[in-house]
């Protein structure tokens, strides 16, 4: 089934209360709902607020009844898809490449932007001066180090492009973006990143966190490979390190996600090769 | 908590709310390393030490941050008189020594909090940002909201960005140790005088500034939550940040330009900063190979999509080939070849030909089929019936013939020649039926009926109409039929008959029948005449 449309789409999302249904981020800044058991071609509903292209959406993992998008315009909105206007606008200031909801708190949301900061946002929090805002991280900052020795490099800002948040760390996050770094976060220590996997000779596209396993870390690069990551699982004693590296893509790889239902280590990608990959990512880690 | 409530806020309200929020995950890490640093595993973190003062600070902390310490600074009193265990970083300050050498270099960063338990890094860090004094101008902001004892370092990345080389991880301690080995020797009593002068003046102009923050608290705003939380990183801008936004409706051709420019640019750096890879897939990228083209222009973005541009790349190579790209030399002067200056041959017309651009036809009208020449020729077109009444010269009893000559031909008409074989050429390629055999045969071999007028003009050949409707399959243009008309007219002009031994006026009658009565208003003046 294909439904055509005007402009680029820049993510995808299943809803999670109907197992038919579909969001899309459009480049026109719509997002459309579909539902993918009617045949007609047009969305069954279209939300239309952001004034540039959407970038990301994202369903609500825990209350399941709302939606979130970000946008070039410098804007996190949350919808809940009977509503035709958003519910809520969250201003970020900044071109806003990714954002997504903590699969552990109902309400918290986070979001990277074009000016190199994490931003976390608690929907529970009374929505006075700082409009939910409760973290405000710089992703280039100096890395928390455990030795008082090393020198301590300093980043200057990039931008971040993909983030996502740890299925099985409460408040661990990754981040990476035009910087080629992945860092890995801990909402509660946001002095810096714990962590800075390096290894990609381009920028990063897109990362995400393994379902099955609670430190390993997928990534898509410009550098047309997809990388497998592990973090050291938050233990500082194991070093964070490359696992794996995929490269059959023959253009840039920008997409990369887990099977949820398969078998353990599956996993699909996408790149501006125009095809689909899907790879058990066992078999590239050596 | 007190924002649910209802009723006005004040300054001690919010400042409540934020003292009161719940930080237990941020503390239970405080409280664990608030025993001597030396038990514990936690010893190893460098920053346990400094977060320790910062927590004491913070709950000691009156409504501002800097009411802690400017009652004793602003007085006169000696920070000494503080109790040293109060705030560590005072006790580094009691411990400063200004002329003592810099530590080594491993032993502080710019993080604020390791400063400032470094000994001598308060010195350094104050000493750099002494060195730059727009960095001090932005520093202002994040100082202030550094109340909450936020997590900022005590540079600002704005200010370590323009001392570090974008995207490269340098240590910033390199460019630190310079700065400081560069200014060593200027360090006085004097200087720091007048550097705590200045720190003085700015504290005083936030605290002014805190006031009237103050006094927008009042209106249920929280500046210090805002401006710890929601800091606003426009200072400046990256990425997707920096590219300026055009709606699709103001844009202007002169913007397409531009941007197509641009476009072309951006491929090229992009296609360069690549160029270092030896990686075959990003040889063989079709989407790098795009960059390059556009790049080079060869494609260009049109109504939303990509076109190929009909950019002759050969022949500009040839040209450029060609012509001598040395500089001129004022001095010399070299006669030009005189063979290259003008040589009328056929090489100049097969490049003529090569650089035939095609011109979508224009529509056609009468008056430009009576002047296949242009604006060149002189006026040929019929003329006028007053004219002739005018000269008084209609003479009925003059054949109709002779009147058409008079009317047609223009001054000097013997002068003329007519473009050899212009319309013949028009039809170069073109099949007709031919009228004897019935076959389709290529236009010159064809005898279609259809004359060529050059012929005519030029006097050197048999003209030869013939008008048989049925030889022409082909449903015949104006041009052709104004051609097939004109020969005959200037036929019997001529005095000579068609071999059908019509006369001017059979002919016309003959065209009418064939082409029907289209022409017939335009040449109203020799029916005119003849009547």
């Amino acid at each position: 089934m294909a439904y055509p449309t005007q402009d680029a789409l820049y993510d995808v999302a299943h809803s999670e209360v109907h197992s038919n249904h579909l969001l899309t981020a459009s480049g026109d800044g719509s997002l459309r709902l579909y539902d993918v058991s009617l045949t007609p071609e047009f969305p069954i509903a279209t939300f239309q607020e952001h004034s540039r292209e959407a970038f990301a959406c994202s369903w609500n993992l825990t209350s399941k009844a709302t939606f979130a998008s970000s946008s070039w315009d410098g804007n996190v909105k949350i919808w809940n898809p009977e509503r035709q206007q958003s519910l809520l606008t969250l201003p970020t200031h900044s071109c806003t490449y990714s954002t997504q909801w903590s699969p552990h708190t109902d309400g918290m949301l986070s979001a990277v932007c074009s000016d190199s900061h994490l931003r976390v946002w608690d929907l529970r929090t009374p929505a006075s001066a700082n409009n939910h805002l409760i973290l405000q991280i710089p992703i280039h900052s100096a890395p928390f180090s455990v030795s008082n020795a090393m020198l301590q490099p300093t980043f200057p800002p990039s931008e971040a492009l993909t983030h996502d948040w740890n299925k099985y760390r409460q408040g661990v996050l990754a981040t990476a973006g035009v910087d080629r770094i992945i860092r890995t976060f801990d909402i509660r220590q946001p002095k810096g990143p714990l962590q800075l996997l390096q290894g990609h000779g381009y920028a990063v596209r897109k990362i995400t966190w393994s379902p099955h396993l609670p430190d390993l870390l997928l990534s898509a690069s410009y550098d047309m490979t997809c990388r497998v990551w592990t973090d050291g699982g938050g233990d500082q004693r194991k070093p964070a390190a490359e696992l794996g590296n995929m490269g059959r893509h023959t253009e840039f790889a920008t997409g990369v996600d887990w099977c949820l239902f398969g078998n353990e280590g599956w996993a699909a990608s996408c790149g501006w090769d125009e095809r689909v990959c899907v790879w058990d990512v066992r078999a590239f880690m050596p | 908590m007190a924002d649910a409530l209802c009723g006005p806020s004040n300054a001690l309200q919010s400042f409540q709310k934020h003292s009161q929020a719940d930080r237990s995950l941020q503390q239970d890490r405080l409280i664990g390393s608030s025993q001597p640093p030396a038990q514990g595993f936690r010893t190893f973190d460098p920053r346990v030490g400094s977060l320790d003062a910062e927590f004491h600070a913070f709950e000691n902390a009156p409504t501002n941050p800097f009411q802690l310490e400017q009652p004793a600074w602003r007085h006169g009193a000696p920070p000494r008189q503080m109790a040293p265990s109060a705030l560590s970083w005072a006790s580094d300050f009691q411990n400063l020594r200004v002329s003592e050498s810099p530590a080594p270099v491993s032993q502080f960063r710019t993080e604020a909090p390791l400063v400032r338990n470094a000994p001598g890094g308060w010195q350094q860090e104050f000493m750099r940002q002494r060195e730059s004094p727009t960095a001090l101008g932005k520093q202002k902001q994040p100082e202030i909201s550094s109340f909450a004892m936020s997590q900022q370092s005590f540079l600002p990345f704005t200010a370590s960005a323009s001392l570090v080389p974008q995207q490269n991880g340098i240590y910033q301690q390199d460019t630190m140790s310079q700065q400081l080995n560069a200014t060593k020797p200027q360090l006085h009593e004097a200087d720091f005088e007048r550097a705590f002068q200045d720190a003085f003046d700015q504290m005083d102009s936030m605290d002014a500034q805190l006031k009237a923050a103050d006094e927008m608290t009042e209106e249920g705003h929280d500046p210090l939550m805002e401006e710890s939380l929601i800091q606003e990183p426009s200072q400046m801008k990256i990425g997707s940040d920096a590219i300026e936004y055009t709606e699709v409706q103001d844009r202007t051709i002169d913007q397409d330009a531009r941007d197509a420019n641009a476009l072309a640019r951006v491929a090229g750096e992009l296609v360069q900063n690549v160029d270092h890879e030896t990686n075959e897939k990003f040889k063989n990228s079709q989407f790098l190979d795009l960059m390059r083209r556009i790049r080079d222009r060869e494609v260009e973005v049109r109504n939303n999509d990509l076109e190929n541009t009909h950019l002759q790349t050969d022949a500009t190579e040839k040209q450029l080939e060609h012509s001598d790209l040395r500089p001129h030399d004022p001095n010399t002067f070299q006669f030009p070849d005189m063979n290259n200056v003008y040589r009328p041959d056929e090489t100049i017309d097969t490049a003529a030909d090569d650089s035939f651009v095609y011109q979508p036809a224009e529509p056609r009208t009468q008056i430009s089929d009576l002047h296949p020449g242009g604006p060149l020729y002189p006026e040929q077109s019929p003329p006028q019936p007053r004219h002739a009444q005018m000269s008084g010269a209609v003479n009925t009893s003059v054949s109709a013939d002779d009147t058409i000559l008079e009317a047609h031909e223009p001054q000097g008409f013997e002068a003329w020649t007519f473009p050899a074989k212009s319309i013949s050429q028009d039809l170069v390629g073109e099949t007709f039926q031919d009228a004897d055999t019935a076959k389709w045969v290529p236009w010159p071999e064809a005898h279609t009926g259809m004359v060529d007028i050059a012929d005519i003009w030029n006097h050197d050949a048999d003209v030869d109409v013939d008008t048989k409707p049925a030889a022409r399959k082909r449903l015949p243009s104006d041009a052709e039929a104004g051609d097939c008309w004109r020969a005959a007219v200037y036929a019997s002009a001529n005095g000579e008959r068609t071999h059908e031994e019509g006369t001017l006026k059979e002919v016309e009658d003959k065209k009418k029948a064939k082409f029907g009565d289209e022409e017939q208003g335009d040449y109203q003046g020799h029916e005119h005449v003849q009547s």
